[in-house]
């Protein structure tokens, strides 16, 4: 495995639903950087993330993990889905869930033994919902739940961690832990990526970025491809407008 | 004894055919209840009305390859092959599942049908094979069943993680590398071979019951998958044995009775579960209600008695909370019967309990009213009704929060003190200003906010809390002050909202 080699996509074409979503894309995302997918709605952030985990067919194009094809490192990789993707009346409690993030690590046979109960309460306490282990998960806050999630991904001790709009309604004091603990993975060499639709503040919450809309516009460190230029690009005009009026691929000189 | 006798086991010991039926029932019961519950999480009860509307025509085509040995068979490739065929469709096109499904299973259902009519098998009784014939098993459709029903068993048993995760999160489930897809078709085999399973004992159309109303019936009584699982092999186990003895005392058919006696269960379920239920949702709202009542009513009575010392009564309550005067005498029976208020009809005093109990509430709710004012923008006038709109739904955590954020926390935005820690409660001594002599100077300490229009007045004309004031002149239903430098007049009614903490008498002038 070469942790080095990151997350790569190169010329992704994906479509949904017989629309093309996103064409001629190509990017990076970098181990132990706190990487953002940003950009205006419909510009194809989540169906980014979803074809580079395997989700959803590609047309076309090459993604790859630490130098392998994704499917090679799939148990290491923690996806949280948007809140509004699951079915929070589903009968679980906040120490099963947690639990399920130690189900891709073994066997589908395996049954939970004395490390994984470790591991959940490790990660129970990392993201403030001790006590909350045997409450429905449908009874919680939003926040309460997004943070259940967060927990889930930290007893999967992934290496890569994806997260689409985490941030989405969630109370102030989940918002504050969650970039704590998204920084301390990014700190501990792990790959993680957030679709984020907040662009306040990034030049300082994020390492690297990757500005889409219909096509990558920049992706790379935020110094160098959040730039006013490269944000009026995937903003301010529609994707086809933007094709025929700017320079091609602006920002990529930025990587 | 003897009736008991005669209810239940006689029947098992006259009749070796109740003997098979009550085995049969037994397996079908507790595999198709625990298959059931998968369906019922996943929102997709009508799967099972789709396969097994499918196997008829796998029956059919069964006994004509290979008469009654193959009618299993045929019955369980028709199964999966209609599961794998509907999931096709829906991967496939813009068609969602649920229309995927309901075009599938009608064009099988009648292809079994057009089959029946023109090859008129006669080892097939078409009512028998839509709505069972438990009394007609024999020996080796039993073992038939209980093989299908162990393996289904079994299978989950083993894949227990998988199909959990599957059920629960199947992209965060895919994207790890769990195997979904082939956990999805191994989960229409299963539900295929409980359908075939099934058929004797309450036949095609009955079965459907079978699996969606024992998991429907145990989704309100759990929180778990596995607690579901065992709940709802319970329920289908009770049903149809019940329903089996049911039909043989009654003499009703017994598919019909089982289905009936499922359907029993979840209604009861439906009403009195612990949580979930009809009634136990309406005791929660009322209780939650009524807590909130108390707690304002608490909030009113020790901040205006004790710490503004004000004549407080239940009328009183009642306009400021904008409740019926019935609802309000209620909280304060529950409030006294707690001992937070002294016994007493007309003016209201509470506890030293009440007191302490009312500090956190009163805390609470001034913190949110300085975190809306400061942090988030909003007007002086509205700041009563936003706090009492959003104050019962908060956590502990979030207040903290919030007063980790304000610029100024020792006074809400109409200069009431908040309290921090326990016995900081204390009565205030500020003059309202409807009570001071012409000349009289000092700082405005406080505003009443029980009346927003009043409030929102005040603030407009600079009578704001830590503004000095001064009061140039009295009379009869009008009160002149000064206030940064420019002088307003207030009727009694307004003064009385305004307190001050006078800091110097100047002569009258």
């Amino acid at each position: 495995m070469r942790l080095d080699e990151g997350f790569r996509f190169d010329r992704l074409r994906v479509s949904y639903g017989g629309r093309r979503v996103l064409d001629d894309t190509s990017g990076c995302f970098r181990a132990g950087r706190l990487s953002a997918i940003v950009g205006p709605n419909g510009a194809g952030k989540s169906t980014l993330v979803k074809a580079m985990l395997g989700l959803i067919p590609i047309d076309r194009g090459v993604v790859s993990l630490f130098g392998h094809p994704v499917r090679r490192h799939r148990h290491r990789i923690a996806y949280v889905s948007q809140r509004s993707d699951i079915d929070w009346s589903y009968p679980a409690t906040v120490a099963e869930v947690v639990g399920m993030g130690r189900y891709p690590l073994g066997r589908l046979w395996r049954r939970t033994n004395f490390r994984d109960r470790e591991r959940v309460a490790d990660a129970l306490r990392s993201v403030s919902l001790c006590g909350y282990e045997d409450r429905a998960i449908g009874a919680l806050s939003g926040g309460q739940q997004q943070r259940v999630f967060l927990a889930r991904a930290i007893a999967q001790e992934a290496a890569v961690v994806v997260l689409d709009e985490p941030f989405a309604a969630v109370d102030a004091v989940t918002e504050s832990l969650l970039w704590k603990v998204l920084r301390e993975m990014a700190q501990s060499e792990r790959l993680v990526i957030v679709v984020h639709h907040d662009l306040a503040a990034l030049r300082q919450r994020f390492d690297d970025v990757a500005i889409l809309s219909g096509r990558m516009i920049a992706c790379g460190s935020v110094e160098s491809a959040f730039t006013e230029r490269n944000i009026a690009i995937a903003y301010r005009r529609t994707p086809r407008e933007a094709d025929e009026g700017a320079p091609r691929r602006a920002g990529q000189g930025g990587r | 004894m003897d009736a008991l006798w005669a209810l239940l086991a006689a029947p098992l010991v006259d009749y070796g055919f109740m003997r098979h039926a009550l085995a049969v029932v037994v397996v079908v019961g507790i595999t198709s209840s625990v298959l059931s519950c998968l369906l019922v999480v996943r929102r997709q009860a009508l799967m099972g009305d789709a396969i097994s509307h499918s196997v008829l025509l796998g029956v059919v085509l069964g006994w004509m390859l290979g008469r009654h040995a193959g009618i299993f068979w045929g019955a369980l490739a028709s199964g999966i092959l209609s599961g794998i065929a509907i999931t096709y469709v829906e991967r496939n096109s813009r068609v969602k599942l649920d229309a995927a499904m309901g075009v599938f299973f009608t064009f099988a259902f009648a292809l079994g049908l057009a089959f029946i009519s023109v090859v008129r098998p006669t080892g097939i009784d078409l009512f028998h094979v839509l709505f069972g014939n438990v009394l007609g098993v024999g020996r080796e459709e039993l073992a038939l069943t209980a093989l299908c029903g162990a393996l289904v068993l079994g299978t989950l048993g083993v894949f227990y993680r998988g199909f959990h995760l599957w059920s629960f999160d199947e992209q965060m489930a895919r994207a790890a590398g769990v195997p979904t897809g082939l956990l999805h078709y191994l989960f229409t085999a299963l539900l295929s071979a409980t359908i075939v399973a099934s058929l004797q004992a309450v036949g095609l159309i009955l079965v459907i019951a079978m699996l969606v109303t024992p998991g429907a019936t145990a989704y309100l009584l759990s929180n778990r998958l596995g607690s579901m699982m065992a709940i709802a092999a319970a329920v289908g186990l009770l049903g149809s044995v019940g329903g089996l003895y049911g039909s043989y005392h009654l003499d009703v058919a017994s598919g019909p009775a089982m289905v009936i006696a499922v359907s029993v269960f979840f209604a009861a379920a439906f009403l009195f579960a612990p949580q979930q239920g009809v009634l136990a949702r309406a005791r929660a709202r009322r209780g939650q209600r009524r807590a909130s009542l108390d707690e304002d009513v608490l909030r009113a009575v020790v901040t205006l008695d004790w710490e503004f010392g004000k004549r407080v009564d239940a009328r009183l309550l009642s306009e400021r909370l904008a409740t019926s005067p019935r609802s309000v005498r209620g909280a304060l029976r529950r409030l006294r019967a707690r001992g937070l208020l002294l016994p007493g009809k007309e003016r209201l005093h509470s506890t030293p309990k009440g007191v302490e109990a009312a500090a956190p509430l009163v805390r609470r709710h001034r913190v949110i009213e300085s975190y809306l004012y400061q942090v988030e923008g909003y007007g002086m006038a509205d700041l009563h009704a936003a706090a009492e709109a959003r104050e019962h739904d908060i956590d502990p955590e979030t207040i903290e929060y919030m007063q980790g954020r304000l610029d100024d926390a020792a006074f809400d935005p109409h200069g009431h003190r908040i309290p921090h820690g326990d016995g900081d409660l204390r009565p205030v001594s500020a003059a309202p200003l409807a009570e001071l002599g012409a000349g009289v100077a000092g700082r405005i300490s406080m505003l009443d906010d029980d009346r927003s229009d009043i409030l929102l007045d005040l603030a407009e004309r600079g009578l704001l809390p830590k503004v000095p004031l001064r009061v140039v002149r009295r009379s009869e239903g009008s009160i002149r002050v000064s206030v940064g430098g420019r002088e307003t007049v207030l009727s009694p009614e307004q003064a009385r909202r305004v307190y001050v903490t006078p800091m110097s008498v100047a002569p009258a002038g």
